[in-house]
C-alpha cells in the first residue's frame, strides 16, 4: 500500500468517525425526546398542589467539605430549607486546613455529639461529632483529610441514619423542591437504587437566600460555552441511557442512593477520581452479574445548578479530571462489557462510552493533526483538507442545534430577550476552536490515566457572587 | 449537513414563536377567567362568558387549581360554573385523545365534576393503566363514588407497587376516616387470604402502612391478625409499626427475640411507643444485640419509656459493662435532648 493509499484511508477513518460519533449523540438526542414528551405531559399534575406525608422516606443530606469556608454556612442554610419531611443535614469535614469548622461552629451554635459511628464503609478516622443547637437535624462530622471526595463522602454515609442519603457538592445551588422531585422514582419503583437529574450551569442566573429564582445565561464566554456542551454532551443523552435503565452517572454535585444498596456495594471508592460514575457502574456490574432487580433513574428536570469554571486554567483541570475518573471507570468494570448478563449497561452504555467517550480525545485529535499536517506534507489534498474540516464542524454544529431543539421543545429554560439567539450562535461557534480545545484537555487527562498521576481533590476558584448577593 | 443545521435553526426560531405566543394566551385566559373563578366560590353569575375551545385546556386547568384549593360549599359553585360552561363534555372529550397530557386533566377534572357517567371507564384503568394515568383515574373514581372507589383502590393498592403510598393515602384522606377503616380491615384480611395462597407478601405490607389514613381502633383488630399470622418480614415489620395500643404491647416483647434484625428493631421501636417501665430490662438487654440498628432502636425506645427516672437513665451509660451499648445510649440520649 503506498503512503497515500493509506493516507486516503486514515482520511476516511477519522472522516467516518466523526460522522458516526456526532450522529450518535443526535441518535440519543431524538431518542430522548421521546421520553422526554411523556415526562412532561405527566407534568400537567404539577400544576396542581402536592401535600407531603409520612410515607416519603426520610433522607440524609450528606455534603462533602474541603476548604470551603467562604460558601459553607449560606450552602448549608439553604439545604436546611429543602421541603421535605424528614431530612438530616451531614456535613462533612475533610481535614479542610481553613476555617470552615470554625465557620460552621460560629454559624450553627455546634455542641459535640456522642455519635455511636458505625464504620460501614471505608473512610479515614473520624476526630469528632458535632450537632447544632439551631438545627436538631444538622450534624457536622470532622474527619482527618483522606484526600478525595469519596472518603468524605463515606464519613457521611457512615454517619447517616436513613434508608436515602443524597450527595451535595457544597457548592451547589437546590431547587427548594428538588429533592422531592428526585426521591419520586423511589415512591414508584422499589427496585430503585439511585436517582439523579439534570444538573445546569449556575453563572449568570440570579440568586436569593441560596436558590435559584431566575435563569439567565452567563455573560462571560466561557460559561456560556460550558452552557451548551453541557446540553450537547451531559443532558439529553442521559435521558435515553435512563429508559434504557443504562444511567451511566448520576451526578456528584446532587444524587439520590439507597443507603443499603451503597453500603453492600462497598461505599465510594477513593482511588478514583470519577468517584460518581465509578460507583453508578458499580452498582450497575454488581446488580446485572447478580441476576437482582434493580432500577437507576434519571430526571429531565433541572434540579441542582452549578458553577462553572470561568477561567482556562480551572476549566482545563476539571475537564482532565473528568476524562481521567471516566477511563477508571470504564477500566475497573471492563469486565461488564459485553458480558453475557451485562444487559443495556454491558451491551450498549459502556461500548458507547469507550467509543464515543473514551477514544474520542485520542481520535478526535489525531484526526485533527493528520488533516493538518498531513495537507502542510502535501499527502491530503486542498479538497480532503477542507471536506473535512467542513464536515467535521459542521456534524458538531448539527448536534448542538439537535441539542439546542431539544431543549427549546421540552424545559426552554432560558427565556430572556436574546437568550435564545445568543445560544444558537454559540451553538454554531463552540464548533470552532472549543470542542478541539477540551479534546486536547480530555487527550491529556487520558494520558494522566493511562501513566497513573496520582489523583487529589480538585481544587476550584469560586467566584460565587450569589454568595455575597443574597445571604439567607 | 450544513442544511440540515440551517433547518434546526429555523425550527428552533418557530418553536420559540409558538412558546411565545402560549404564554401570551396563558395569559390572557388567567386574565379572563381568574376573575370570575374568585367570584364564583362566592356566588355563580346568571350569565358566564362562552368558553372558547382554545382557551379549553387553560381553564380547566385553572378550575381544577381553584377546585384542589377549596372546600365545602365553594366547591360545589366552582362545579355549577364549569357545568354550565360545558366542562363535562369537553373532558370526556380529552379523554378519549391519545395525548397523556389531556387524558390527565381530563381525568381530574371528571373527579372533581363527580361526573357518574365515566366510571367504569375509571374502573377499566385502574388495574392496568400507566401509572400516572392509574393513580390520577383512582383519584377521580374514590371523589365521584368512595363506597365503589375506596375498596377497588385498596385492593389495587396491594398489587401495584408502583403506586406511592403517600398518593395513595393523599387520595384517602379526601374520604371520612371512619369509611377508610372497616373497607382497609376488610382488604387486609382479603390479602392475608390470597397471601396464604403463597402470593407475594408485599401487598399485605402495603396495605398494613395504610393504617394512618383510618381510625386506629378500627383496623386494630385486622393488624393483629396480620401480625400473627404474618410468615414474611415485610408484613410482619409493617403490623409492628401498626401497633398502637398499650395492651398489644405483647406481641412486640415476644419478638424481640426474632431471628432477623429488621424485626427486632421494629419491635423495639414499637415498645418505645407502647411499652412501661416493666420493659426497662428487656430494651436495656437489646442494647447488647448484634445489630447497630437494634441497639439503636432499643436505646431510643429506652429514651422514651414512660416513668423512667431521667437521671437514673442518664447514669446508666457508666454503669453498662458493654462499651457499645454505652456508647449508644449516650447517642440516643443525646438526640433525646437536642431534640
Amino acid at each position: 500500500m503506498s503512503w497515500h493509499d493509506a493516507a486516503q484511508q486514515a482520511q476516511w477513518f477519522f472522516f467516518a468517525y466523526f460522522v458516526v460519533l456526532n450522529l450518535a449523540y443526535v441518535a440519543l438526542n431524538a431518542l430522548a425526546t421521546l421520553e422526554l414528551r411523556k415526562y412532561l405531559d405527566e407534568r400537567v399534575l404539577d400544576l396542581l398542589p402536592r401535600a407531603h406525608s409520612p410515607y416519603e422516606p426520610p433522607v440524609s443530606l450528606i455534603v462533602p467539605a474541603y476548604n470551603e469556608e467562604t460558601v459553607i454556612c449560606s450552602s448549608v442554610l439553604s439545604m436546611l430549607q429543602l421541603e421535605y419531611p424528614e431530612l438530616e443535614v451531614i456535613v462533612v469535614n475533610d481535614g479542610s486546613t481553613d476555617g470552615t469548622l470554625d465557620a460552621l461552629s460560629r454559624e450553627f451554635d455546634l455542641v459535640p455529639f456522642p455519635e455511636a459511628y458505625w464504620r460501614r464503609v471505608q473512610s479515614k478516622p473520624v476526630r469528632g461529632v458535632y450537632r447544632s443547637k439551631r438545627f436538631p437535624n444538622l450534624r457536622v462530622v470532622d474527619k482527618e483529610n483522606g484526600r478525595s471526595k469519596a472518603d468524605a463522602t463515606n464519613a457521611g454515609i457512615n454517619a447517616a441514619h436513613f434508608p436515602l442519603f443524597c450527595v451535595v457538592d457544597a457548592d451547589s445551588l437546590l431547587d427548594r423542591s428538588s429533592l422531592r422531585r428526585v426521591v419520586e422514582p423511589f415512591l414508584h419503583d422499589p427496585s430503585v437504587i439511585a436517582a439523579g437529574g439534570t444538573v445546569r450551569i449556575a453563572n449568570g442566573c440570579e440568586v436569593r437566600n441560596g436558590f435559584v429564582e431566575a435563569v439567565r445565561l452567563p455573560t462571560r464566554m466561557l460559561p456560556l460555552l460550558q452552557v451548551m456542551e453541557y446540553l450537547r454532551a451531559f443532558l439529553f443523552s442521559r435521558l435515553c441511557f435512563a429508559a434504557l435503565n443504562a444511567v451511566p452517572i448520576v451526578s456528584g454535585a446532587f444524587g439520590l442512593f439507597s443507603t443499603r444498596a451503597v453500603v453492600e456495594a462497598g461505599g465510594l471508592r477513593s482511588d478514583t477520581l470519577g468517584e460518581d460514575m465509578e460507583l453508578v457502574v458499580r452498582l450497575h456490574r454488581l446488580h446485572r452479574l447478580a441476576g437482582r432487580p434493580y432500577r437507576i433513574a434519571f430526571l429531565p428536570d433541572p434540579i441542582c445548578w452549578t458553577e462553572a469554571p470561568e477561567s482556562l486554567g480551572v476549566l482545563h483541570g476539571q475537564r482532565t479530571r473528568w476524562h481521567r475518573g471516566l477511563c477508571e471507570s470504564l477500566a475497573i468494570h471492563r469486565a461488564l462489557v459485553c458480558h453475557p448478563r451485562g444487559g443495556a449497561p454491558g451491551w450498549l452504555m459502556l461500548p458507547f462510552m469507550i467509543v464515543f467517550e473514551w477514544l474520542s480525545p485520542l481520535i478526535e485529535a489525531a484526526g485533527y493533526v493528520f488533516i493538518v499536517v498531513g495537507f502542510l506534507c502535501g499527502v491530503v489534498t486542498a479538497a480532503g483538507f477542507w471536506t473535512f474540516t467542513l464536515l467535521a464542524v459542521s456534524a458538531g454544529m448539527l448536534l448542538s442545534m439537535s441539542a439546542l431543539l431539544l431543549e427549546e421543545r421540552s424545559l426552554h429554560l432560558y427565556r430572556g430577550r436574546g437568550e435564545l439567539a445568543t445560544l444558537c450562535a454559540v451553538a454554531l461557534f463552540e464548533n470552532l476552536g472549543y470542542r478541539q480545545l477540551t479534546a486536547l484537555w480530555r487527550l491529556q487527562g487520558l494520558w494522566q490515566w493511562a501513566t497513573g498521576a496520582q489523583a487529589r481533590w480538585g481544587t476550584m476558584t469560586r467566584t460565587s457572587t450569589w454568595q455575597k448577593d443574597g445571604q439567607p | 449537513m450544513l442544511a440540515s443545521v440551517a433547518a434546526l435553526l429555523a425550527t428552533i426560531a418557530v418553536l420559540r414563536i409558538r412558546l411565545l405566543k402560549r404564554i401570551a394566551r396563558w395569559r390572557e385566559a388567567t386574565a379572563r377567567w381568574s376573575p370570575l373563578l374568585a367570584e364564583c366560590t362566592e356566588r355563580v353569575p346568571a350569565v358566564l362568558p362562552p368558553l372558547a375551545r382554545r382557551e379549553a385546556e387553560m381553564f380547566l386547568v385553572l378550575w381544577c387549581k381553584a377546585q384542589e384549593s377549596l372546600r365545602g360549599e365553594a366547591q360545589q359553585r366552582l362545579r355549577q360554573m364549569a357545568r354550565t360552561l360545558g366542562a363535562g363534555p369537553i373532558a370526556r372529550r380529552m379523554l378519549a385523545l391519545r395525548r397523556r397530557r389531556f387524558r390527565l386533566l381530563a381525568l381530574v377534572t371528571l373527579g372533581h365534576l363527580r361526573e357518574a357517567s365515566v366510571v367504569e371507564h375509571l374502573m377499566d384503568l385502574i388495574p392496568d393503566a400507566p401509572t400516572v394515568v392509574s393513580m390520577t383515574a383512582a383519584q377521580a373514581l374514590v371523589r365521584i363514588d368512595p363506597a365503589l372507589g375506596v375498596p377497588r383502590v385498596l385492593a389495587a393498592t396491594a398489587r401495584r407497587r408502583d403506586w406511592a403510598l403517600g398518593e395513595v393515602a393523599a387520595l384517602l384522606r379526601e374520604c371520612e376516616p371512619e369509611h377508610i377503616g372497616p373497607l382497609l380491615s376488610a382488604a387486609i384480611r382479603a390479602e392475608m387470604r390470597a397471601h396464604a395462597d403463597d402470593k407475594p407478601a408485599f401487598g399485605l405490607a402495603r396495605l398494613l402502612r395504610l393504617h394512618l389514613c383510618a381510625h386506629a381502633d378500627a383496623v386494630r383488630a385486622a393488624v393483629l391478625e396480620a401480625l400473627d399470622g404474618a410468615r414474611d418480614l415485610e408484613p410482619l415489620i409493617a403490623a409492628l409499626d401498626a401497633l398502637f395500643h398499650p395492651q398489644d404491647a405483647d406481641r412486640a416483647r415476644r419478638l424481640l427475640a426474632h431471628g432477623e434484625w429488621e424485626v427486632r428493631a421494629a419491635a423495639a421501636r414499637a415498645l418505645g411507643r407502647l411499652g412501661g417501665p416493666d420493659d426497662f430490662e428487656r430494651l436495656r438487654a437489646a442494647l447488647g444485640d448484634r445489630s447497630w440498628w437494634v441497639r439503636y432502636r432499643a436505646a431510643q425506645a429506652l429514651c422514651s419509656l414512660p416513668q423512667l427516672d431521667a437521671q437514673a437513665l442518664s447514669a446508666l451509660p457508666g454503669r453498662l459493662t458493654d462499651a457499645f451499648a454505652a456508647d449508644m445510649l449516650r447517642h440516643a440520649l443525646a438526640e433525646r435532648s437536642a431534640a
